[in-house]
């Protein structure tokens, strides 16, 4: 479903992402672990084709995100980490909205329901400068699943939510997965990643440290014991020890 | 061309301004704001309006040389202005919903391009009226001014686009290229406007510029831009010229989305940094250079009853934010210096220099914003500080205070050096501090009462013009009170003491200064109804 092929990203001299690949197949779900700067949201937005690859390919859905990207972008969707609505907008407009940009049928009663699920019904007429940072969160994820995305892409999907909302958005990512999405989920909370996750991309200063089954990771890292928490995996992969104090 | 997606989107963002206004109107006070706001747009425009209704048309020739000449002047600026930040802006909404969305990115700049244009025709309106006396019909004026403002913000966008196609380097060059090949046409222009002034001593300028065969080159394709404002005829002069500048706004739009040019990834840099500054400027009031820590370090001040680490902290923002306050100053200075340099020393000279200084104190006070306005996204921080109110709100207000004095006294001087009576700088410095201090305190107590994050003016945004008057009003009117009831005591003194002129204003001062000191407690009490759960906008 996502395919990354030797991606590069750079910002004039600063490299973001060097040679990365890897593949995700539907009803995957991918979780990208790295310290801050290490490449995580330069690899989303390129992904979800908001910026350009300097080089390297990325497909999702068989259709290539520089040559095809309309195509692509139909089939995904984008939750940034700090969600910037429409202010002027009400939650409800920002629905009619992507509908019409998806061209989604008959949206209505999937947008009511998705309202309802997270608990944004009241807000439904609220401009979007009036919601707090949670309920932002929440229009965006409700804006990105209105479209039955191939590919979800979230960028540390749980900050700002309520255990409420953290627990709604884990059963809907997993529900995704199982209807066949293909997820990525960038987060520093690695017991969520470790929790949902079926697969991990370890990221430090721009290289993938380790890309593979969550439940393979343990092997990559044999010499922390079988035992080893996706915590102790990640400090080791990124700084060469177990992150003990 | 365009997605049907973004032109509902256009289509929603307009009606949520027109929500947004009728919302604000549902209130007691946003009504009254409105209309308040309202009836002073009438009354600036009304002398227009009646002017060319008594049918008194102004020099059409003139204008016609500089409406032109006004278009190169703005066009230029946006050029110089957006030195380094070669996108278009994107606000981070269109940023987040529309780079990853299915439009490609001609759409989305097609999209801001119909964006541009339904602002240029609301805006156009109230442009129109200003050239109701040079036009036979408003009709045209107003087409002429969305056509001639249309044309600044492709022109600008264009160019933005074009350097975004060429690499940075390049397009610095060619940019530096691009201005020294007008800099030193003007420099042409000046040289012969220069040498012509001597044989015509008399000549206005605007004729001198007419004359001059390098300003006509330079302005020629604007010239049709001026033409439609002032045709004469719906056919075939307004139409005619019309279709030129039609024509030419078409060329632009399509050079801008023909090009295809990969702006994103600058435009979500250049986005958010003009985001910030944006966010910056409704806090703090002006836009700020890039502000760094620095080398030098700010020492910590002693506690002074809770007043030290508060100045101490606004301190260190007005050192951080210099830039700013160092560009507000070279304004104020040629807002003092232009009039000052004509050397009137007659009483009418002197108290056109005083009134432009009165103004610019008032001006100051909106614009230097280290105090509460600038906190309002920190004043649950500061409620929890463990600092009397009383103590907090005198530490709030000490820089504002001081910067402005400084600025009232160094302007004083400015004015002194080219008109004599230096005595004017001792008594700036002694009667300027309490005054500030009353101001400000005034301004501060406004804002804690009726707080709010945007200083920004939008299309329609009468309620913000009416609040911004109201300021205004009250702060002046406490301001004139206190001075007043100063001014009454301080005669008082001055007869009771066989009209001694020092002890008359030494009870001024002394009024004026426990007036001032009395409304740091008005602060206070507003800083202490301040409820962040309630009055911290969203």
């Amino acid at each position: 479903m996502i395919h990354v092929e030797n991606f590069y990203k750079s910002y004039r001299d600063t490299v973001a992402v060097e040679d990365l690949s890897f593949a995700l197949a539907p009803g995957e779900i991918l979780g990208l672990a790295g310290p801050n700067g290490a490449g995580k949201t330069s690899t989303m937005r390129c992904i979800a084709g908001i910026i350009p690859p300097t080089r390297g390919s990325v497909s999702v859905a068989g259709h290539d995100i520089v040559r095809d990207a309309i195509a692509a972008k139909s089939r995904i969707a984008y939750v940034p980490d700090d969600p910037k609505l429409f202010d002027t907008l009400t939650v409800w407009e920002h629905l009619e909205f992507v509908a019409a940009a998806y061209r989604v049928p008959s949206w209505q009663a999937k947008g009511e329901a998705l309202l309802q699920r997270f608990e944004l019904t009241p807000k439904q007429t609220v401009v979007a400068q009036e919601l707090s940072r949670g309920m932002r969160q929440k229009v965006a994820i409700c804006c990105a699943y209105l479209h039955e995305p191939a590919a979800i892409l979230f960028d540390e999907p749980h900050v700002g939510l309520d255990p409420r909302g953290i627990r709604t958005m884990k059963d809907s990512i997993l529900e995704r997965a199982n209807a066949g999405a293909c997820v990525i989920v960038s987060s520093h909370l690695l017991e969520l990643v470790e929790d949902m996750c079926t697969h991990l991309l370890i990221l430090h200063k721009g290289r993938s440290l380790y890309f593979g089954r969550m439940s393979e990771a343990r092997n990559a890292f044999a010499e922390l014991g079988g035992d080893a928490s996706l915590e102790e995996i990640f400090f080791h992969a990124t700084e060469g020890d177990t992150g003990q104090p | 061309m365009i997605h049907p997606a973004l032109l509902l989107l256009v289509r929603m963002r307009w009606r949520a301004m027109f929500r947004k206004t009728v919302r604000g109107i549902g209130t007691v006070r946003g009504a009254l704001l409105f209309l308040l706001g309202l009836s002073l747009v009438i009354l600036w425009l009304l002398p227009t309006v009646m002017l060319s209704l008594r049918g008194e048309r102004g020099d059409v020739e003139s204008f016609r040389t500089m409406i032109p000449l006004g278009m190169l002047g703005m066009c230029l600026l946006s050029l110089m202005t957006s030195a380094g930040e070669r996108a278009i802006y994107f606000s981070p909404g269109e940023v987040e919903f529309l780079f990853p969305g299915p439009f490609s990115r001609r759409e989305v700049l097609a999209y801001k391009l119909l964006g541009t244009a339904a602002n240029v025709l609301i805006g156009s309106l109230i442009f129109s009226v200003f050239v109701l006396r040079y036009a036979s019909s408003w009709f045209a004026g107003y087409v002429g001014v969305v056509l001639a403002l249309l044309f600044v913000q492709y022109f600008t966008m264009a160019a933005m686009i074009l350097g975004e196609t060429m690499s940075q380097r390049a397009y610095t060059r060619a940019r530096k290229i691009i201005l020294f090949i007008f800099g030193a046409l003007l420099a042409v222009i000046a040289g012969q406007v220069m040498s012509m002034r001597a044989d015509a001593r008399d000549a206005g300028f605007l004729l001198l510029l007419k004359d001059s065969p390098w300003v006509q080159y330079l302005l020629m394709p604007l010239a049709p831009f001026a033409r439609v404002m002032t045709a004469e005829s719906l056919f075939p002069d307004l139409a005619l010229w019309a279709a030129v500048c039609v024509a030419m706004n078409a060329t632009l739009f399509f050079v801008i989305v023909g090009l295809d040019a990969e702006y994103r990834e600058t435009a979500i840099r250049i986005s958010q940094r003009i985001y910030t500054r944006i966010q910056h400027a409704q806090r703090s009031g002006m836009a700020p250079a890039v502000v760094k820590a620095g080398k030098r370090r700010m020492p910590l001040l002693p506690w002074w009853g809770g007043t030290g680490p508060i100045i101490w902290r606004q301190c260190v923002n007005a050192i951080r934010n210099s830039r700013s306050m160092l560009m507000i100053t070279i304004l104020l200075t040629v807002a003092v210096a232009v009039p000052a340099m004509r050397n009137d020393t007659s009483e009418r000279g002197i108290a056109t220099i005083l009134t432009m200084l009165i103004w610019l104190t008032v001006m100051m006070s909106m614009m230097i914003r280290f105090d509460f306005r600038a906190d309002i996204e920190r004043m649950d921080w500061l409620k929890v500080l463990p600092i009397p109110p009383l103590a907090l709100s005198a530490g709030q207000l000490v820089v504002p205070v001081a910067i402005c004095t400084a600025l009232q006294v160094y302007l004083t001087a400015i004015a002194t050096y080219f008109m004599g009576r230096q005595e004017l700088i001792p008594l700036m410095l002694v009667f300027g501090l309490p005054t500030n201090l009353l101001m400000f305190a005034a301004e501060n107590t406004l804002f804690l009462l009726m707080p709010t994050k945007s200083a920004a003016f939008s299309p329609g945004d009468f309620q913000m013009f009416g609040r911004q008057l109201i300021f205004l009003l009250v702060k002046t009117l406490i301001v004139g009170a206190v001075w007043g009831l100063s001014f009454l005591a301080g005669a008082a003194v001055y007869f009771l003491t066989g009209q001694n002129t020092t002890a008359g204003g030494v009870a001024v001062w002394c009024c004026l200064t426990v007036a001032a000191i009395g409304c740091i407690a008005a602060v206070a009490w507003a800083f202490g109804q301040y409820d962040v759960s309630r009055d911290t906008p969203a």
